[in-house]
């Protein structure tokens, strides 16, 4: 047991310091993570650091990465988090649908996509939720059926980010209506721009992040699009979700924000209220406790060991640190934070956001509590 | 960074436990925690197996975590992170902060009492004169200190890093303590039955404990890391960290066990009363803030 980065990944994570200081605009590091997406600017970034092999490290060598360990994985989503996520959504297809496309895809659907994604050129949305399928997730009702060379699609995704931008949806279906549960279930890589693939913007109270509806209706799309084996998507959604938990470093810009704070006590003299001295060090030890059980998990990613565990008390860290300073932030801000582009009201969003996105945290508890008690039936 | 224990690290590990084996076995040493007693003879069993010997601070740190999740009552992982500088002959020890108003652990029944004296250290002679055995119900024996009969030798420059020590052992006694309530508090939910069920199928509790064992969790890995870095203001972080998940954890694990956990034969209180007891002798959240936040050390 030790603590130190290697050299190398002292080196990585200055020369992603150096690309974001050169390249990224002074506001990103205001923004939320998401707030802007698929505008010029991230694509213009995601191509700079597919240029200087900084897109997709952690990928193997042979699919465009340079074999980067997943430290250096979590290393440049915490520095990119910090940074206001100037990849935009683009995140999503290094963190985990590429991975996802070179765990299950054929190689036409490796070459087709992969080097789309190392470049930069393409943005996608997942197509997970809907109504009846939030965080049971394995009750969607989203039908695929087969049609010789094709299958047709019809039902309903809610609440999904990115879609109006996206080029293409990482879209999970029922393609066996027989079975029950995590059976029976399909994954399909779809081009949004496809006959009977509409997208509705959701209007919500989130306002620095938007939702979508997708409704397919009578989508016909080649059986080439499917990824993995049909029926049997289950595990390959699941290494997916482990990826997207975790692989946004939420605990990292929250503890930018906490800086802020204590930044702005120093300044406006506020050492005498709302408990700030407690509540700055209760918010920057919330912080550091997700970033060592996420360090955890990628211990154990790292080393081919069980992560599942780890990413769930990682998960649940993380939310604690994005809502505890949520709430100061709101505190000490007051009614500065009723407008929208307030460092309050970003940073309540996101905490808003943080418990859901990636599935309702109330499931890692369950996974904890399966570890601890046994499956509770 | 590895989260795995080295090889040497699980050596000492491996090496406590066989020794509180051979000293009788956890039930005979977890007997003496039940009553608040003292465990002269394990103390004295660890010091003489050697050990810490070759030990680094993070070794030290993990065998201090590791006897308090056993549950045993003796001084030595506190004596293993605070007195790393030799300067102590064998034997039990307890370390007061002078200015600190409350009792002192073990202070009554150590073979040695330091006390920390701003920047020095008083090592006490003839500590029973000093020191008063206090009515307490905090897991450990405590023992008021008289700051005014303290003779000694005054030990210049010591201070400062036997409080940090002080600090940074305190919150791995707390980590070890938080695990092991929460092993029992699970091992009670599985099979305490209410209205037909076992408590360990009541969602409402199980997402309780899950909460809990994610705070226990994440202490360790604050303290390992303030241990490993060594650096102090690591080191106050773990533990405003640590008394924040006793904070939260004592009253959680005990209102999920019921009122059996205020028993001495149910066993629990080993760990909640520890918990309270660590935390008070850590500070309260104020002072613990204050002194991260100036990046000095409080007391």
């Amino acid at each position: 047991m030790e603590f130190e980065w290697s050299t190398e990944e002292r080196r990585f994570r200055d020369e992603l310091r150096a690309v974001i200081e050169a390249e990224v605009p002074d506001h990103w590091s205001e923004l939320i993570p998401g707030e802007e997406f698929g505008t010029e600017f991230t694509y213009e970034f995601c191509r700079t650091l597919a240029e200087k092999g900084l897109l997709a490290p952690h990928w193997p060598a042979a699919y465009g990465g340079r074999d980067a360990s997943p430290w250096q994985f979590i290393i440049l989503g915490e520095e990119l988090w910090s940074a206001g996520e100037p990849r935009g959504s683009q995140y999503m297809n290094v963190n985990w649908i590429g991975p996802a496309i070179i765990a299950a895809g054929t190689s036409e659907q490796k070459k087709y996509h992969l080097g789309r994604i190392t470049s930069g050129d393409v943005t996608w949305c997942q197509g997970f939720s809907e109504q009846g399928a939030g965080t049971d997730l394995a009750n969607m009702q989203t039908r695929a059926v087969r049609d010789g060379d094709f299958y047709v699609v019809n039902g309903e995704k809610v609440w999904t980010s990115y879609a109006q931008e996206a080029e293409f949806c990482f879209l999970l279906a029922r393609t066996d209506p027989e079975s029950a549960g995590n059976k029976g279930i399909s994954i399909f890589l779809v081009p949004t721009a496809t006959r009977g693939f509409t997208i509705e913007r959701i209007p919500s109270v989130l306002d620095v992040h938007e939702f979508n509806r997708l409704t397919f209706s009578d989508m016909r799309i080649p059986a080439s699009y499917r990824l993995g084996p049909e029926n049997d998507a289950w595990r390959v959604i699941r290494e997916a979700l482990a990826h997207e938990r975790i692989g946004g470093p939420r605990y990292a810009r929250a503890a930018l924000v906490t800086r802020r704070l204590a930044e702005m006590a120093a300044a406006r003299d506020w050492w005498d209220r709302d408990g700030i001295r407690t509540r700055l060090v209760a918010a920057e030890t919330a912080c550091k406790a997700a970033r060592l059980l996420v360090y955890q998990a990628i211990d154990a990613r790292a080393k081919g060991q069980p992560q599942d565990l780890a990413v769930s008390r990682a998960r649940v860290a993380i939310v604690r640190s994005e809502r505890i300073v949520a709430e100061l932030t709101l505190d000490l801000l007051e009614d500065e934070c009723l407008e929208r582009d307030s460092m309050g009201n970003g940073q309540l969003k996101t905490a808003m956001i943080a418990g859901l996105g990636g599935g309702s945290v109330e499931v890692q508890l369950n996974m904890i509590a399966r570890a601890l008690l046994g499956p509770g039936r | 960074m590895d989260y795995n224990f080295s090889a040497s690290q699980q050596r000492v590990i491996a090496a406590a436990d066989r020794v509180v084996e051979a000293a009788g076995g956890i039930e005979r040493a977890f007997a003496v925690s039940v009553a608040a007693g003292y465990d002269r003879d394990l103390d004295r069993a660890l010091a003489d197996a050697g050990v810490l010997d070759g030990a680094d601070l993070l070794e030290r740190v993990l065998i201090a975590e590791r006897l308090a999740e056993l549950g045993v009552a003796t001084t030595y992982g506190l004596r293993s992170v605070v007195a790393v500088d030799g300067l102590l002959p064998p034997g039990g020890l307890a370390v007061a902060v002078l200015g600190r108003q409350g009792p002192v652990r073990y202070a009554a029944v150590a073979d040695h009492l330091v006390v920390i004296d701003g920047d020095d250290l008083i090592a006490v002679d003839n500590a029973t004169k000093s020191v008063t055995t206090v009515r307490s119900g905090f897991g450990y024996p405590y023992a008021r200190i008289a700051s005014e009969e303290l003779d000694g030798t005054r030990l210049k420059g010591m201070g400062e890093a036997w409080r940090t020590r002080l600090t940074l052992v305190t919150a791995a006694e707390i980590a070890g303590n938080a695990a092991a309530a929460i092993a029992r508090t699970a091992a009670h939910m599985r099979l305490r039955e209410q209205f037909g069920r076992t408590l360990s199928t009541f969602q409402a509790l199980r997402h309780r404990l899950a909460e809990a064992a994610v705070s226990a969790e994440a202490t360790r890995w604050m303290v390992r890391e303030a241990a490993f870095t060594a650096d102090p203001r690591d080191i106050d972080l773990a533990a405003s960290y640590a008394a924040q998940t006793a904070a939260h954890l004592v009253p959680e694990l005990v209102q999920i066990c019921g009122a059996r956990s205020f028993t001495l034969e149910f066993g629990l209180h080993v760990f909640t009363m520890r918990l309270v007891g660590l935390r008070l002798e850590l500070g309260g959240p104020d002072r613990l803030a204050a002194r991260v936040l100036a990046g000095e050390s409080v007391s």
